[in-house]
Formats: C-alpha cells, structure tokens, sequence
C-alpha cells in the first residue's frame, strides 16, 4: 500500500512535469522523488530488519515478494542511512523554495538572497551525515551525537512551518476567486506531502549508522524507523488522505497547464474564426452593394421627379429623407466594423489607473447618461497601457454591463469598477448584476460577430474588441459569472510596480 | 420469562468464564532460522503455550540486537538472541531468563575465485559482516586468530540479508554471517564458497550460548508471565531434543519462515537441542553460568565489554530453576 501511494505519487509528479515545464512542477517533482526516496529507504530498513506483522507488512509492501526483494537489495547500511538522510533533508528546503516560488509578497520575493541562505542548512547537515564525517564526529565527543540529532530536529520543523506559513499567507493575498481556488488546490497537494513526510520526520538516520552503538541505542532512545509510526487505520486514512488531496491538486495544476494551452490555442482559433468572419463581412459588403443599389433607385426615382415641370416636393423630401437616413446608417455600420478590424498599434506607457477608468466613465455617461456607475480603489495607482485602447476596453465592459442590468430590470444597482493591486497584477474588476452568463453562453462569448443581443445594433465585437486589448497588454481577461447574480469581467495587467 | 433469564444467566457465565481464561497475549520476537525457532514453534504447536494460558504471537526480525531494541521501544515482550548481541545484555540492556542452546551456526565464508583458501587469505579482501551481531563476532576471532587486524582486511558493514546478495553476485570476496544464510550461499556457489571457520572452531575460547531475554523493567512486574513462558519452552524442548521429532520440528519452522523443508532440516545440525532436565541441571550445577563467563571473558578481551560482571546480574538462573520444578 505504501510503496502503491508512493510510487503513484512520483508518477502523477512526472506528468505534471511533463505536462507543463516549469520551476513550479519542477519542485513538486523533485519534493515528491525527496519524499520517495525518504520513505523508500525506510521501507528498505524495515525489510531487511523486521518486526512488523502479517498486516502492517501487506499495509507498507502489499506482498512478502516485494518485501523480500527489498530485504535482499545489495545496500550497506551507511548507503541506506545516508539515502534516508539525503530524503530527509531535502525535502524541508524543497518545500521551502516552492513556498518562496508561489509568494508575491514584495517584501520576501524581493529578496534574492533567501533562496541561497535557505540551502545552508540543508546542506551543512548532508554534509555532516556523509557516513565518514558523521562517524567522526560522533567519535570525538559523545554530546555531539546528541546535538546533532536534536538540532536537525529544530530546523526541519522550523523549515516545515515557516513554508505552511508562507503559504498561508499568500493564500490569505489572493482575491481573484479563480487563483484562490487554484491556490487552495495545490496547497492541499503541498500539505498532503508534507502530511506523508511527517510520519517519519521525528526519525533520525543516525540510528541506521548507529543502530548497534550504544552512543545512539542509549542517548537517542525512543527514535525508531522500526517502531510502526501508526497504527494500521491510520496508515490507511494518511494514505487515502494524501492520494485524494494529492489528486485534487494534480487535477488543478493540469487544468490550469490546459487552460493555458487553451487560451493560446484559443486566440490562433479565434483569429481563424475572424478570418471565417471576414468572408461574412464581404456579405456584408455585398449587402451594403445591394443597399447602395437600391439608393440608386431612390436617386433615380428623385432625378425623375426632379425632372418633372412640377416635381412633388413631398415626395422629393421623402426620397431624400430616405436617402440620409440610409447614408447615415452605412457610415455608422462601417465605422464600427472599421473600428473593429482595424489593425492598430498599442502604445504602453505608465498612466493614472483612474483617468482610464474616468475616461471609460466619460464615455459611458455619453450613452447611458442614467446609469449609475461606483469607481473603487484605482486612486494613485499607476499602469502601463494605451490609455485611449483601454478606456474603450472598460468602457465596453461597462456597456455590456449595464445593458445586462437593464435585461433583468435592475437599473436601481450600480454596476462596479473595483480596482486593487494583487500579487503581480493590477486588476480592474467590473461588475454588474445582471442575470449573470451561462456556461454554453461562456464559450463563445469572446468570439467576433457573437452577441446574444439585438444585431441590428450590436455586431458582437465588443468583447472579441476587449479580450484582443487586454492580451495586447500581456493582460489576463477573466469571466466569473454567477446565473442570477451577476457576472465580474476581471482584466489583469501587469503591475506596473513590478509587484515582485 | 424464566427462559429469557436462564438464557441471560447462562450467557453472563459464559462470558466470565471466558473472562477468567482469557489467555495473556505475548508478542515474542524471533529471527528466521531453526535455532530461534525450534521451541517456541514446537511450544506453539504442540499446544504448551496455551496450556500456560499464554497466546504467542511471533514477530520476525533479522537479528538479536534489532530484537533488543524492539523490546525497548515497547513493542515486544521477549525475545531470543544469538551469540553476538548477549554483549547488550552483559550491558545491563536486557536479562537472559532461559538459555537455549550452544550453537556452531555462525561461519566465515570466503569465495576460492577470490583467491581465499585460508583465514590469512582474507587480508587485502572486501569482507563483509554485520555489525552487532555474531557476524562481526565470529569475523573477530578469526582474524585475531590469524593475527591479523581489523584494518587488514576492507570491511563491509552490512545487515544479514545483503550480506547473502553481495556474497552471491560476487560483491564481496568473504563474509561472516549465520545459518541458514550460511547454507543459501555455499548451495548458489556451485562449489565456489567455502566455511573458513565456525563457532567450533573457537570453542577453546568462547562459546556461542543463545539465550532468551526480556527487559528489566518488563521482569519485575511480569516475573509470573516469563515464569510461564519459561515453562512452556522447557515442555517443547523436551519435544524438540529427540531426534525422532527432528522432522516435525524443522516442518514447523519451515512454515513459520515460509521456505522449504528441506532448508529447515539442513539447520537441525547447527547445534545440540536441550531438553528442559539439562538446561535445569545446567542452571543448577554452574555449567550455563560457566558457559556465559567463557563468553563475557571473550567479549572482554574483543573490548565489547568494558568490564567484568558477575554473571548473575544479567542471567535469571532463579526463574529457570523455577520453571523446572
């Protein structure tokens, strides 16, 4: 059972590793092959000594084949007490350093220099526990056997609560629901490791090099790799625990490594659908030719009747109505797809976060004059963007938004820009309450030419128009949506502060 | 009613009754071989535990020292060890309450490929032996008896079963070690391995006595218990001893270890088996006592034991002379 949860552990971590190629799963691997190798070395000393029964013998091996073949394994007892001890120490500082990867505190990620200073300890102490040098050591006074058991004691725990605290505390930094979720998910994985390496933490290697030494047998008593560290249904609670939360975060960190294969395969996709979008624009074209065909008519019906001795100024007027109001029609129409299409260029440079948002509102007062709009927490904030490009992004979201509120009559709530500094990001929430979008509605709401609204005078670019901004600003835009609540479109940008 | 309360009445009694012979449960750690094996299985089959109202529940490990910690650390009652760990108790770690035989399982096994004929041959060679135990005793004498130093040869510390893998794939050139690992590797070596020495071989020195121990602590307050226990051994070595029951007995172990007959008959020669009226004799006339001084005197001169201590602080003669009556 325990050699199943290990190696399924190892096997989850390289395809996550593989999956997704970055320091973050680089570490969980190496935490999870740290913890293998700890407990494997264990497993191998408890092979070859004895002293578990039938049960706790099927709960650590599964079979007597697999146990005896690890009793049999050609190891001297100093390589499997230095393998344990490699195991053993490693593994605080991989957690640590992972701890050190997931924090955006400024006042840790900052400094450089905690990931060296981190890696002494460790360090020192396998150099210590190489068998020859430990043996001297020992050999030159009693005391240090002692010091040296209890003192790595000290600093492992130190280690191991110092990263379950700096992992608290960035769960505690983060807002946006989507990475708090993610977040909490692989500090449930992180936690059920630690869980695991627990059980045989308080053990020292030294007994394995000392076992028939009285200096350890005497002054170290009560710490055994023999003694079962749990009874056997707690061994089995451990192991379930580990594997379902192990799993749990093995599931967030593909999905997210997915999300972020989608996203890119998703924006290829959506170019290519406003390529297909295109040939519906020479439809378009070709519908504006017709328009254009039947102003002919009108133009010649007018140039008849203007050539009549007594034109009818009646219908004179009506037809030159007629015409304006289908002129100012088509240059509307093309303005829009105009805007839509048009290949601009981005200039980033630092500005205000609040003209942005006051630029959007501007905008926004234009069309709804009686909308009700609350501004938040942009006050001295300052980001890297094409002030007119974002303005317009937001101003979007606050249309969308508002006509959200009046679809589901709710005209007497404020919709909402929030505006907060969050890890490495500046995020520009907006929030209305309207009836909120639903999950078949969320795939395509960002693609070009998709609205759920009137077409005649919606052409379903805006969002398209949104996310194509926000991505030009190695921005983020994110959908939370609740059906019947309301819908947050959350643009993430780069703090322009550097964040970390 | 009074059939429902006969019923009751009937079934409170059964259960007191049940209560009152409820056997003590005993955890009793052994190693894999027939030496540690043959009277407690024989004990356990034949029923002589239980007539003892003790349930004896085996726990194997790979050697005395391992067994002594075990007992330390709570987990088991009592045990039995080789030769090599009595050190430990000579050390005030745990009180010998039954002898159990003299052995001649212990060997120093050399590979003639390497060029090893002789116990002199071992210097320069990669010896391995596992520390603690009679291996490291056995590899000790043999190289003080051929004048050699510990530093003559490249040791190898390792536990009993790797010794077995590395003499087998040829990693290392001699070892020490015991039966049956003893029997295991000269059967794979198609002739090639061959037994240097033996305990025999140092009998004018020491003696190999294995014992069965139990902790200070666990003595003083469970003193009736090991009493019992020792009764019971003393029933199965009476079994054991006769050769006629060679057989069954190595049957036993055979199942016990989960190997084959055969292997557990091969060891029914690793020693003389007792019966219970000479470990008696034995414990009364001064002859174990004698047997266990031979060995300190051996432990002394190999500087395992500092100094000397009379044999009684750490041997229970009175709980064996006990058992006999």
């Amino acid at each position: 059972m325990a050699i199943l949860v290990i190696s399924l552990l190892v096997l989850l971590s390289l395809v996550l590793f593989s999956s997704k190629r970055s320091r973050e799963t680089g570490l969980i691997l190496a935490m999870t092959l740290a913890l293998a190798l700890h407990w494997m070395s264990v497993l191998i000393y408890i092979a070859k000594k004895g002293g578990i029964g039938q049960d706790m013998q099927i709960m650590l091996f599964g079979t007597k084949a697999i146990r005896h073949n690890l009793q049999y394994l050609l190891l001297s007892l100093k390589q499997l007490g230095y393998a344990m001890a490699v195991g053993r120490y490693l593994y605080p500082l991989l957690l640590v350093l992972l701890a050190l990867q997931y924090s955006y505190d400024p006042r840790i990620c900052r400094r450089r220099a905690l990931r060296p200073l981190a890696c002494i300890l460790p360090v020192l102490t396998l150099i210590i526990y190489l068998p020859p040098v430990f043996e001297t050591l020992i050999a030159w006074h009693r005391m240090m056997l002692i010091i040296l058991v209890k003192t790595t004691l000290v600093w492992i725990a130190l280690y191991l609560l110092s990263a379950l605290a700096l992992l608290l505390h960035e769960y505690r930094q983060i807002g946006i629901p989507f990475y708090r979720r993610e977040f909490r998910r692989k500090c449930t994985m992180v936690i059920s490791l630690s869980l695991l390496y627990a059980v045989y933490y308080p053990q020292d290697p030294a007994q394995v090099y000392l076992f028939y030494r009285n200096e350890y047998m005497g002054a170290v008593q009560g710490l055994w790799y023999l003694n079962p560290a749990l009874n056997l249904g707690n061994y089995m609670l451990v192991f379930a625990a580990v594997l379902i939360c192990f799993a749990l975060g093995f599931r967030s960190l593909m999905l997210y490594a997915q999300e972020n294969f989608r996203q890119e395969h998703e924006d290829v996709a959506i170019q290519r659908k406003f390529d297909a979008a295109s040939k519906g624009v020479s439809v378009f074209v070709h519908s504006v030719k017709n328009q254009l065909l039947a102003n002919r008519i009108l133009l010649r019906r007018l140039d008849a009747e203007l050539k009549k001795e007594s034109p009818d100024l009646g219908r004179v007027q009506d037809y030159q109505r007629s015409l304006s109001q289908s002129n100012e029609a088509m240059l509307l129409r093309m303005e829009e797809l105009y805007q839509s299409v048009k290949k601009n260029s981005i200039t980033l440079v630092p500005h205000a976060l609040e003209s942005v948002c006051l630029a959007a509102k501007e905008r926004f007062a234009r069309k709804y004059p009686a909308a009700s709009l609350e501004i938040s927490g942009c006050e001295g904030v300052q980001i890297l963007c094409d002030r007119v490009h974002m303005a317009e992004a937001i101003y979007n979201l606050l249309t969308n938004g508002w006509e959200a509120h009046m679809a589901a009559g709710r005209e007497d709530k404020p919709i909402r820009i929030c505006c907060r500094q969050e890890r490495m990001w500046t995020v520009i929430d907006v929030t209305d309450c309207g009836d909120g979008i639903s999950a078949s509605q969320r795939m395509q709401i960002f693609d070009p030419f998709y609205s759920s609204k009137n077409t005649n005078t919606n052409w379903g670019m805006g969002l398209y128009y949104v996310r194509a901004i926000v991505r030009s600003h190695l921005g983020v835009l994110r959908l939370e949506s609740s059906i019947g609540r309301g819908s947050s479109f959350i643009i993430q940008l780069p703090r322009y502060d550097g964040g970390r | 009613m009074k059939k429902l309360l006969s019923l009751v009445l009937v079934l409170m009694l059964v259960c007191m009754a049940g209560a009152a012979v409820a056997n003590t449960k005993l955890n009793i750690a052994y190693m894999p071989n027939y030496a540690s094996l043959w009277s407690v299985v024989t004990g356990i089959n034949q029923g002589y535990f239980a007539e003892e109202g003790l349930d004896v529940q085996l726990v194997e490990f790979a050697d005395g020292p391992t067994i002594i910690a075990a007992m330390e650390s709570g987990s088991i009652d009592m045990g039995y060890i080789g030769p090599g760990a009595h050190k430990l108790c000579i050390n005030g770690r745990a009180k010998i309450f039954c002898f159990s035989q003299i052995g001649d399982a212990d060997h120093v096994l050399a590979s003639k490929k390497a060029g090893i004929e002789t116990i002199a041959d071992l210097k320069g060679k990669k010896v391995g032996y596992s520390s603690g135990t009679s291996s490291e005793m056995i590899l000790k004498y043999a190289l003080e008896e051929a004048g050699m130093q510990w530093s003559d040869i490249e040791a190898y510390e390792m536990d009993a079963s790797a010794l077995v893998t590395a003499m087998m794939s040829g990693s290392i050139d001699a070892c020490a070690c015991w039966s049956p690992s003893t029997t295991t590797i000269i059967n794979a070596s198609a002739g090639d391995v061959i037994s240097l020495c033996s305990n025999k071989t140092f009998a004018h020195r020491s003696v190999s006595p294995a014992s069965w121990i139990v902790l200070n602590g666990y003595y003083e307050k469970n003193a009736e218990t090991v009493l019992k226990f020792t009764r019971a051994l003393y029933k199965a070595m009476d079994f054991g001893s006769k050769p006629e029951n060679f057989e069954q007995v190595a049957k036993w172990v055979a199942q016990q270890c989960a190997t084959d007959e055969a292997t557990a008959a091969a060891q029914t020669g690793d020693a003389a088996w007792p019966s219970s009226a000479e470990v008696l004799a034995g414990a009364q006339d001064g002859t174990i006592e004698g047997y266990y001084k031979v060995q300190q005197s051996a432990f002394i001169a190999s500087g395992d034991v500092a100094a000397e201590v009379p044999v009684s602080d750490y041997v229970l003669f009175d709980n064996m002379v006990e058992a006999g009556k």
